[in-house]
């Protein structure tokens, strides 16, 4: 009892010393009310919900995507399976995609190109498309409305338009799931430029077999964008040099575009993009940053070659970047 | 004249060409010409032989030369800024890829796997319709 009672006394001067301790920090606080918080730019709730869904889903479906190219609508089909953080994506057997096969988790994607025997591995990709709608919902202006049924599934349409009203994409999505069942992009002009639409879609799949997520074929030639970088540069005379992973930059793919010019596209923290040109042009800062509104760069000459950083980043960052630039292992 | 012709001078000149003994060229001599003359001959029949061969050759090679002039690649020097497209373009290619990534989400990018062609069977989203 008397041990009881002394546990009670403790007790009590335990609660009251914390009240006064309290209190003190209490009167120690500024009198002056601190700035409050800028207020984040609130989401239509269904535009969030999908944004929280996106990592988080688990369906199987068929989806259309359109992509506009050199004023053509080329179009091919995809039978996508989503678990969460893993995806397979096939193709049916009468496209050009026919055999291959995409599978991807929350660390690396897996392209299987049957042609080739080759399984290139690539940094994962499915989170950024979504994840980029938040930067562009909050930036310009967004506008929900009832939208139609796709795949059978009623929809809310989410318009998000930049600060002048001109729409840059629509998307159809379904509010109770918060699946993103159509996405169409439209250019400067409102010109549509592609986009996806599920045609089939089960939102309550049976469990998956965890084999659809893995390629495990012997005898494959497994590449990576390096592999592809040392290719590209010894045809085209280029340098096969890019940024070192250890920068947290991502090689995500390398190819020869129009200019000519060899591009390098790198996937970084945040999911911020990053692009290292190689050209045989002399370029002008000012005109780069004078046609790059929200981007930075950075321009060097190595031999007879210019070199670009362009991307969100800023100054600092790609000065810093630029020295890690060198050959890879 | 005929005075002239008298004078002691022409006289002494007469006696000093009388008093020349004939020179003529001994066979010693013309046996080393013949031998010289022989030499130089060879000399430029073999000259002759190997102009005639070589001289394709040395055609050939100054065509060549002239080809090589004319049509080899020579590292272009690098281009001067022109006004704003070189960078225009690099900001495309930027935004064009992004938009992609948007559209095409988990599956392939275009210049990733071969083309394909358009599905006319599904006009689930006809671009040219809306």
């Amino acid at each position: 009892m008397r041990a009881e009672g002394g546990g009670r006394r403790a007790a009590f001067a335990l609660v009251i010393g914390l009240s006064c301790a309290a209190s003190v920090a209490q009167v120690r606080r500024p009198s002056v009310l601190r700035p409050l918080k800028p207020l984040r730019s609130a989401l239509p709730p269904v535009l969030a919900r999908a944004i929280q869904a996106s990592a988080k889903l688990r369906f199987a479906g068929r989806r259309t995507v359109t992509v506009l190219r050199d004023g053509q609508p080329r179009r091919h089909e995809e039978i996508v399976m989503r678990d969460g953080p893993r995806t397979r994506v096939e193709f049916p057997a009468d496209g050009d995609y026919a055999g291959q096969v995409i599978v991807e988790n929350a660390a690396e994607r897996r392209h299987f190109l049957p042609a080739a025997n080759e399984v290139r591995v690539l940094p994962p990709r499915r989170e950024e498309g979504i994840q980029r709608l938040r930067a562009l919902a909050k930036q310009g202006r967004v506008a929900t409305a009832p939208g139609d049924r796709v795949a059978g599934v009623a929809t809310i349409e989410v318009t998000v338009a930049d600060a002048a009203g001109n729409p840059l994409q629509r998307l159809a999505i379904d509010p109770v799931s918060g699946m993103l069942l159509r996405r169409r992009l439209y250019d400067a002009t409102g010109v549509e430029i592609g986009g996806f639409v599920y045609t089939r879609i089960d939102l309550a799949p049976a469990p998956f077999d965890p084999a659809l997520f893995r390629i495990d074929r012997k005898g494959v030639q497994t590449t990576t964008p390096w592999d592809t970088l040392r290719r590209l540069a010894k045809s085209g005379d280029y340098q096969a040099v890019g940024l070192a992973e250890s920068t947290g930059y991502r090689l995500d793919g390398v190819r020869i575009a129009r200019g000519p010019l060899l591009l390098q596209q790198y996937v970084g923290p945040n999911n911020r993009r990053l692009f290292l040109y190689q050209l045989r042009n002399a370029v002008d800062s000012a005109q780069l940053q004078k046609r790059a509104a929200r981007l930075h760069s950075l321009s060097w000459s190595s031999g007879d070659l210019t070199f670009v950083l362009l991307g969100p980043q800023d100054d600092a960052t790609l000065a810093r970047l630029k020295e890690s630039v060198g050959r890879q292992p | 004249m005929n005075v002239d012709l008298e004078s002691g001078a022409q006289r002494q000149a007469a006696e000093w060409v009388r008093d020349l003994s004939p020179e003529e060229p001994s066979l010693a001599w013309r046996s080393a010409l013949n031998e010289r003359v022989r030499a130089e001959a060879a000399r430029r029949t073999r000259r002759r032989r190997t102009w005639l061969f070589a001289s394709p050759f040395a055609g050939l090679a100054t065509a060549t030369a002239f080809a090589l002039l004319v049509f080899m690649p020579t590292k272009p020097a690098k281009a001067p800024a022109s006004v704003g497209h070189v960078e225009a373009n690099l900001v495309a290619l930027y935004e064009e890829s992004v938009r992609t990534d948007d559209i095409v989400g988990s599956g392939p990018r275009p210049w990733e796997a071969p083309a394909t062609p358009d599905v006319p069977s599904d006009p689930a989203l006809d671009l040219e319709a809306l």
